[in-house]
């Protein structure tokens, strides 16, 4: 079986000469669920952005399924993102548009080029859309504008519209930071059933240990943009957590 | 006969000093005021050689000053600056009317002491006679040309029409030169200008078109003869210092007698001398005067008691109060409307200062006062007209701003670094909306009048123009700042560019877009108004016009739509912005 998500010596070298990710590789399978700890710095968000491509990759390659995204142009690349799912901290919704619009938006990979430009979205998206902010818990807000919505609220409406891409593989950076626990809870588990139940593979970044231990089938650890852990969560150990979290030391020259 | 006229003007003129001492108190110097001609520097200069010849005459020293326009040189007549007034017959009547003069002489062209009014039109057209021009366009000159606008409206009018609607469109050329241009261009049907008489068919037509290619025009209606320009003083001056009038009306008549002061006449608008003359040889002009003004008063006066407009402007009135009302409980906008205070009274400063010399700034303050007292009580006739004016400057700058969105749009979007990858791209358009905007409305505004002669399009095309670059800077800065949180959510979803610059920027720019382009809008509106100085259609002009004929009375209804027209636009686009924010 091929992995659903396959990073391949993925490195990232800033404009500013800040190296973000360092020849990272990593496979996940089909409806695994991937918690991503490290530092602040560490480079988690560089990885999840990377592996879309939302921030070019210096080199290395990037699949989702069997599409590499590394490499597509143009519209190719736009299909390529279009596989996965992202969820943010900060849940970047369009704050005046309702949260039925919210998550119809994320039909337009599934529609014709000028459909998806003046929003005529087919009412198999419009079921779609329904059904996702159902699962959700957001039947009774489909036409509240997402500006009006608490900030829980808002982000399950940002997992609605994940969910309404219909994606291959799902990546949430931080989704839970600027929520109380038990709204943290709620939007893990709804991402955990969501990859186990279709096979979706989840890679979820994460700063409360507990929260990875509890959802987490496999936790990997980064630090100063390299992969320092990986394990099943259930084995994960205080020592493993520490060595995830401990200052980087100062990295050997590169022509050693 | 020659001889002991003048033999008469040495004796008067050698008994005068002592005589004139004896009974009057003689001013120290005098001025003679001359009015503007198309060309300053050369008539100053001939001026003056007449002033010189004067003063050799009457013994006292004279001083020549050439005003900048009609109203000054009459306002300076009322105020005392000037004590004889070279007027042409318009603005004669215009100073009967204000404060009463005395005429002396008229002058002598071409052998007589008159000239001629005519309408021309294009060789080439179909129009044959007066009744052809109905439903047609006219260049006056302006509203106090004698030759271009104040007798050719009477014969109109004596002939049964009214201008105002035999024309469906008048424009105001300023001068001679660009009306029978105007024509000649095919800009307008026809035009009003002055000609020689009728039997020689030559006029403004021929001589400013001489040396230009294209069609020929030709005379379609003269007027009767019209008396040329009159020397005058006031009735004040001419009651104090009969000697002295009486002296200096002889030796003008001598002047144009002797050799030397004939050809410097001759340089002064091609005069040949001056007859002794009154006031009733300019009866045409004043009867024509009276009717042209009275025809628009009473137009107007009989439009407003019209009860759908009497209504119309009480709710107008009503709404403006309401909505005033309403902005004035905040307290930042009580500061804006003392700004717009200022507005206005910048407006009728800079009308009023365009028209004083620098020289007289200090001396002006009394005439500013003169003004300011003209302006009471309003003449709240012109009420319907003004209303009119009103609605075409917002008409102007609401069809000039929709006219610049789209292209000023099109630029933001190009120059902001969120939307255009291409760096070469958004410098060029940055480049382009910065090129535009250091070019001032006004000056747009004055090109375009320029070349497509007075009249609303240049108005809207100035406006147009600068709303694209003014505005197409202030979206991409606007542009800039949008969250780029949205925009990347769109990337992920699979958007391509213009997809995520529809839901990623679009959405969060579109109350942005609203009020700015309601605010330009509203800067707009202000900036029609200045543009009607210039010689756009609307208010400012409206403003202009009366100004140019001091009818202080009407500008006062003008100021008051004004401010009432800011007030109100400020608190309907503010509750608007309010709204989409
Ligand atoms: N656009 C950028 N330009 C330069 N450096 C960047 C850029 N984005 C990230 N970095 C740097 O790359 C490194 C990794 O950043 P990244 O955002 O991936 O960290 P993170 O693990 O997500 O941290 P946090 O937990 O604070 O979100 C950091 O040193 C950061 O400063
Ligand atoms: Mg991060």
């Amino acid at each position: 079986m091929t992995a659903a998500v396959r990073l391949e010596s993925l490195r990232k070298v800033f404009p500013d000469g800040t190296v973000g990710l360092d020849d990272v590789s990593l496979e996940v399978p089909a409806g695994q669920f991937v918690a991503i700890l490290g530092r602040s710095g560490a480079g988690k968000s560089t990885l999840l952005r990377c592996a879309s491509r939302l921030v070019e990759p210096t080199s290395g390659r990037s699949f989702i399924g069997d599409l590499e995204v590394t490499g597509a142009r143009g519209r190719g690349l736009a299909r390529a993102r279009a596989r996965a799912g992202f969820v943010f901290q900060q849940f970047n919704l369009i704050r005046s548009y309702t949260c039925l619009e919210n998550v119809l938006v994320a039909r337009i990979s599934h529609n014709g080029w000028l459909r998806g430009l003046i929003g005529l979205w087919t009412p198999r998206d419009h079921e779609i859309a329904r059904r996702c902010l159902d699962e959700v818990g957001l039947s009774a807000k489909i036409d509240t504008p997402v500006r009006s919505l608490s900030g829980g609220q808002q982000q399950r409406v940002a997992v609605a519209r994940a969910f309404a891409q219909e994606p291959t593989a799902l990546f949430a950076d931080e989704p839970t930071a600027s929520l109380d626990p038990n709204l943290a809870s709620t939007v893990l588990s709804m991402l955990k059933d969501y990859g186990s139940s279709r096979g979706v593979p989840v890679l979820v970044n994460v700063h409360t240990i507990e929260h990875a231990r509890r959802y987490a089938d496999r936790i990997i650890g980064l630090s100063a943009g390299r992969l320092v852990h990986d394990g099943p969560a259930s084995e994960l150990s205080d020592e493993a957590v520490e060595a995830i979290y401990a200052a980087p030391q100062s990295r050997p020259p590169e022509d050693h | 006969m020659i001889l002991r006229r003048i033999l008469l003007a040495a004796l008067l003129t050698a008994a005068l000093p002592r005589v004139a001492r004896a009974q009057e108190t003689l001013p120290s110097e005098i001025v003679l005021g001359f009015n503007p001609a198309e060309n300053a520097q050369t008539l100053q200069r001939s001026a003056d050689e007449l002033a010189r010849d004067l003063s050799d005459r009457i013994h006292i020293p004279v001083r020549a000053t050439v005003t900048l326009d009609y109203t000054t040189l009459v306002e300076s007549m009322r105020s005392g600056h000037v004590h004889f007034g070279w007027l042409t017959p318009s603005p004669l009547v215009l100073a009967e009317r204000l404060f009463g003069v005395r005429v002396l002489l008229t002058q002598v062209r071409r052998g007589q002491p008159t000239y001629y009014s005519a309408l021309v039109v294009r060789e080439d057209s179909r129009f044959h006679s007066l009744e052809d021009l109905q439903g047609g366009s006219i260049a006056w000159i302006d509203p106090t040309s004698t030759s271009g606008y104040v007798i050719p409206r009477y014969l109109l009018l004596q002939r049964g029409f009214n201008p105002s609607t035999f024309f469906t469109r008048q424009v105001f050329a300023g001068q001679h030169d660009a009306a029978v241009i105007a024509v000649q261009r095919g800009q307008v049907d026809a035009a009003a200008v002055w000609a020689d008489p009728p039997s020689e068919r030559t006029g403004a037509w021929t001589r400013y078109l001489a040396n230009r290619p294209g069609p020929r025009l030709r005379p379609l209606m003269y007027s009767p003869p019209v008396p040329s320009d009159a020397i005058a003083t006031t009735e004040t001056f001419a009651r104090e210092h009969p000697l002295l009038v009486r002296s200096v009306s002889s030796s003008l008549v001598a002047i144009g007698q002797s050799e030397e002061g004939r050809a410097i006449l001759r340089r002064l608008n091609s005069t040949d001398g001056f007859v002794p003359s009154d006031i009733r040889q300019y009866d045409l002009v004043r009867q024509a005067f009276r009717a042209t003004r009275d025809e628009q008063s009473r137009a107007r006066s009989g439009r407003f008691e019209d009860p759908r407009s009497m209504r119309i402007f009480g709710l107008l009135l009503l709404g403006a109060a309401l909505l005033g009302a309403g902005a004035l409980s905040r307290r930042p906008r009580a500061q804006r409307w003392s700004a717009f205070g200022l507005f206005a009274l910048a407006l009728v400063w800079a009308a009023v200062a365009a028209r004083i010399p620098m020289a007289d700034f200090i001396k002006g303050w009394r005439d500013i006062g003169q003004f300011l007292r003209g302006m009471f009580p309003p003449d709240w006739r012109v009420v319907a007209e003004v209303m009119e004016a009103t609605v075409l400057t917002v008409r102007l700058a609401l069809v000039g701003t929709v006219a610049g969105i789209p292209l000023a749009l099109l630029l933001g979007l190009l120059s902001a670094e969120n939307v255009t990858p291409s760096g070469l791209i958004r410098r060029a358009s940055r480049f382009a909306c910065n090129l535009n905007r250091s070019i001032d409305l006004l000056i747009i505004g004055l090109i375009l009048v320029s070349a497509y002669g007075p009249g609303a399009f240049p108005g809207v095309g100035a406006l147009a123009i600068h709303t694209v670059g003014s505005l197409g800077k202030q979206f991409y800065e606007t542009l800039e700042t949008m969250d780029p949180g949205p925009v990347e959510a769109m990337r992920s979803l699979g958007a391509t560019r213009l997809q995520v610059l529809r839901w990623g920027i679009w959405p969060q720019f579109t109350p942005h877009f609203v009020s700015q382009a309601l605010f330009r809008f509203e800067l707009n509106v202000r900036g029609a108004v200045v543009l009607g100085l210039v010689g756009a259609q609307g208010i400012g002009f409206l403003l202009q016009t009366y100004m140019r004929g001091a009818e202080y009375g009407k500008v006062t209804v003008v100021i008051a739509a004004v401010v009432i027209l800011v007030m109100a636009l400020d608190a309907v686009s503010s509750r608007l912005r309010r709204n989409t924010a």
